[in-house]
């Protein structure tokens, strides 16, 4: 029988260690509470965060205005900010929670940035109004704000496993302790969940940890998910082994110095429209695109020996290639060491791709824009618990383009201000025993089971069906089929059965925690997926290949009721962008316009 | 090749201990320490404990650094080379085998 070793009382319980995590427990501290933050990995250093390779930033008007930018361009204004969100989403965004993104983005932005800079971190500047960093000086920047703000307590290595409840209103979490390999009860007045995504795939880009805890705590305790169907794809190492999901391969897509060609596993030259290509130096919505040229090889079987397909260097010479690497290298000086992007050598990879003149790539996930269904006060509807972060979705509609840097830090303050002052004037109310009992149960269930499929061959399983599910390019056939496939897993996985049978650093507990929350994200976004009949944004559907804005300017929302998954569609809400015409767009046509199609929707308006 | 890797469950065991695990891995499959890690957990033996809880596996966060043959580096970014190894805990005490609180 397991004890809870402990209970941690405070005002707020802030789950998470990343951006959201940490403007959420400044900003709940600063409004009078107190607070425990309760992180998986190690605060600050851990998360989707951690992985940054890019740049975060507000609109050029407050950048130019309010803050005094030298070089920004307040041509860029909200307006267009607030338009490019909700476009690129494909008119799916709530309105709300993009102007609250918009309107107060700035503040937050500039703070972190001179947390950053008091510790002699990198931001840099570029115009209209953002700023390249790499994850780890984010990650430094943030643990600056907290430490230097009084009334939060960081409580690293202890994985949160559900969230405690007092009859409807969540009051807390349990904590396994990795390292003391004990269970700890935390209880507050409320919790904010700030754990990021779900990554289901074996190529992914991604820390370990995001495996989709608080989307998949917050449905067992009653919460909504939400536009689940819409993955984010980017372009990933597969070789060499040792750097496989790595987004070192993007530079080759930085297209000012950049020439290859994509080249399928039979040597084929993959063919996308030049326009199509060249756009990737202008516009993220070159994912958007490139889902749908590589899906359509993937699925007529022309993928390289590991699922991916080819750059191609063959008609360049050394010389060729050695420049096209050196015009990117000083993009990264001050950044990283010299000569590396993260903890991979540039030169290495160059020198590969000059000794094979090809290169494997594949599309592995990188952010997944669905999650917890908030308002624009980050409150997820279940009384005492809000989200915020990656773990959350509304703000992106169905297509990510804009920064999910920007989206934790803005939304993480705003939870912890909202939190922290509607429960001031109230008491920590204690969880119910047999929320705790059921918790704790869960674990000794996991811990007693015998004889069933082993947590490797599980993992494994979840991640080929979720390849084959998920993917770029969806049809009914194997969403049908992939559905059927997880759920079988979950019933396989009621016997899951680990040797380790201790608390102290179980990886295998963990990970078969993590697996059934990452089985249930995936359930749900395949279930989506099937019923969403149409391409729209990340989700694109051969046997659908139109934007329907007639039926399916909706967002897809599931309950979790009596063991289903209930879903229902919800109109998104509108504030200043009406919804597009209601008629249908062949695909095919809109990725060929001269604009790609973002200037027809907006003539549709 | 060989990997013998250092074993200890202060629950359990009174002393540490070596426990070796055969593996088909060569220097042309570019395995890193953590691959062969992942590898012995998921076919052999689930009860081996090492960093991964919230490992970014492409050397940015620095957290799962062990000692292969001796040389301190971080799992995610040595290499093997189809030679046999010994992995030891980067530092003295463990939490559980090659876990250190880090």
């Amino acid at each position: 029988m397991l004890q809870v070793a402990e209970t941690i009382t405070s005002d707020i319980l802030v789950i998470g260690g990343g951006g959201a995590a940490c403007t959420a427990a400044v900003a709940a501290a600063r409004n009078g509470a107190t607070v425990a933050m309760v992180c998986k990995g190690k605060a600050g250093n851990s998360g989707n965060t951690i992985m940054i390779g890019g740049s975060y930033g507000m609109d050029g008007e407050s950048a130019a205005n309010v803050y005094h930018i030298p070089g920004a361009d307040p041509s860029f204004t909200k307006e267009d900010l607030f338009r490019s969100i909700v476009n690129d989403g494909f008119n799916l965004s709530d309105q709300r929670l993009v102007e609250q993104f918009v309107e107060e983005s700035p503040r937050i932005v500039y703070e972190v940035k001179q947390w950053g800079e008091e510790i002699g971190e990198k931001f840099e500047f570029y115009s209209p109004a953002n700023w390249d960093v790499t994850g780890r000086s984010m990650g430094r920047a943030l643990m600056n704000g907290v430490k230097k703000t009084p009334g939060i307590t960081i409580y690293n290595d202890i994985a949160v496993t559900d969230l405690l409840k007092h009859g409807e209103k969540v009051t807390g979490a349990l904590g396994l302790d990795l390292y003391g390999g004990r269970l700890i009860r935390f209880e507050a007045k409320a919790t904010i969940l700030c754990t990021g995504g779900f990554q289901p795939y074996t190529l992914k880009s991604t820390n370990t940890d995001s495996t989709g805890d608080g989307q998949a705590m917050a449905y067992r305790a009653g919460a909504r998910l939400a536009d689940m169907e819409f993955m984010l794809f980017m372009v990933t190492a597969i070789e060499p082994n040792e750097i496989k999901g790595s987004i070192l391969p993007a530079l080759c897509t930085f297209r000012a110095a950049f020439d290859y060609d994509p080249v399928d596993g039979t040597g084929q030259k993959i063919e996308i429209p030049e326009k199509v290509r060249e756009m990737e130096s202008v516009s993220e919505m070159c994912k958007v695109l490139d889902m749908y040229y590589y899906g359509r090889v993937l699925n007529e079987g022309r993928a390289s020996q590991h699922g991916g397909f080819y750059f191609d260097f063959s008609r360049f010479t050394d010389a060729e290639i050695d420049a096209m690497f050196d015009a990117v290298m000083d993009h990264f000086e001050g950044f990283y060491r010299h000569g590396y992007y993260h903890g991979e050598s540039i030169l290495e990879y160059r020198d590969l791709i000059k000794k094979n003149r090809r290169i494997e790539v594949g599309f592995g996930g990188e952010y997944s824009v669905g999650g917890i269904h908030i308002d624009a006060d980050m409150d997820t509807g279940v009384p005492g618990l809000f989200a915020a972060g990656e773990v959350g979705c509304g703000t992106f509609g169905a297509n990510r383009v804009a920064d999910a840097v920007t989206e934790m830090l803005v939304q993480g303050y705003k939870a912890g201000e909202v939190a922290a002052q509607r429960t001031a004037q109230e008491s920590v109310l204690s969880s119910d025993e047999a929320s705790v009992q059921q918790a704790v149960g869960a674990l000794e269930s996991l811990l007693a089971n015998e004889g069933g499929i082993h947590i490797g061959e599980a993992k494994h399983q979840l991640q080929a069906i979720s390849d084959r599910t998920l993917k770029l390019l969806r049809t009914e056939e194997t969403l049908s089929a992939g559905l059927a496939q997880y759920q079988e897993l979950e019933h396989q996985m009621e016997h899951l059965t680990l040797q380790g049978k201790g608390l102290l650093y179980n990886r295998e507990l963990l990970e078969a925690l993590q697996l059934r929350n990452l089985l249930t994200c995936s359930r749900v976004a395949a279930r989506m997926a099937l019923e969403r009949k149409e391409s729209r944004g990340l989700h694109l559907r051969e046997d659908y290949p139109r934007i329907d804005n007639a039926d399916w300017q909706v967002r897809l929302v599931s309950t979790w009721k009596n063991g289903t998954d209930c879903l229902e569609k919800e109109v998104p809400v509108i504030t200043r962008i009406p919804r597009r015409a209601p008629e249908t767009i062949d695909y095919n046509t809109f990725v060929l316009t001269e604009d790609l199609g973002m200037k027809n929707m907006e003539d549709a308006t | 090749m060989i990997a013998n890797i250092y074993r200890f469950d202060p629950t359990v065991d009174a002393e540490p201990y070596y426990q070796s695990y055969q593996v088909d891995i060569t220097a042309a499959d570019r395995m890193t320490v953590m691959d062969l890690l992942i590898s012995i957990a998921e076919r052999q033996d689930g009860t081996l404990s090492f960093f991964s809880h919230s490992a970014c596996q492409h050397g940015i966060c620095g957290r799962c650094g062990v000692k292969c043959n001796g040389k301190a580096g971080l799992a995610c970014e040595t290499l093997l080379t189809g030679e046999d190894v010994t992995i030891d805990p980067i530092r003295l005490p463990v939490v559980k085998d090659l876990v250190v609180r880090n």
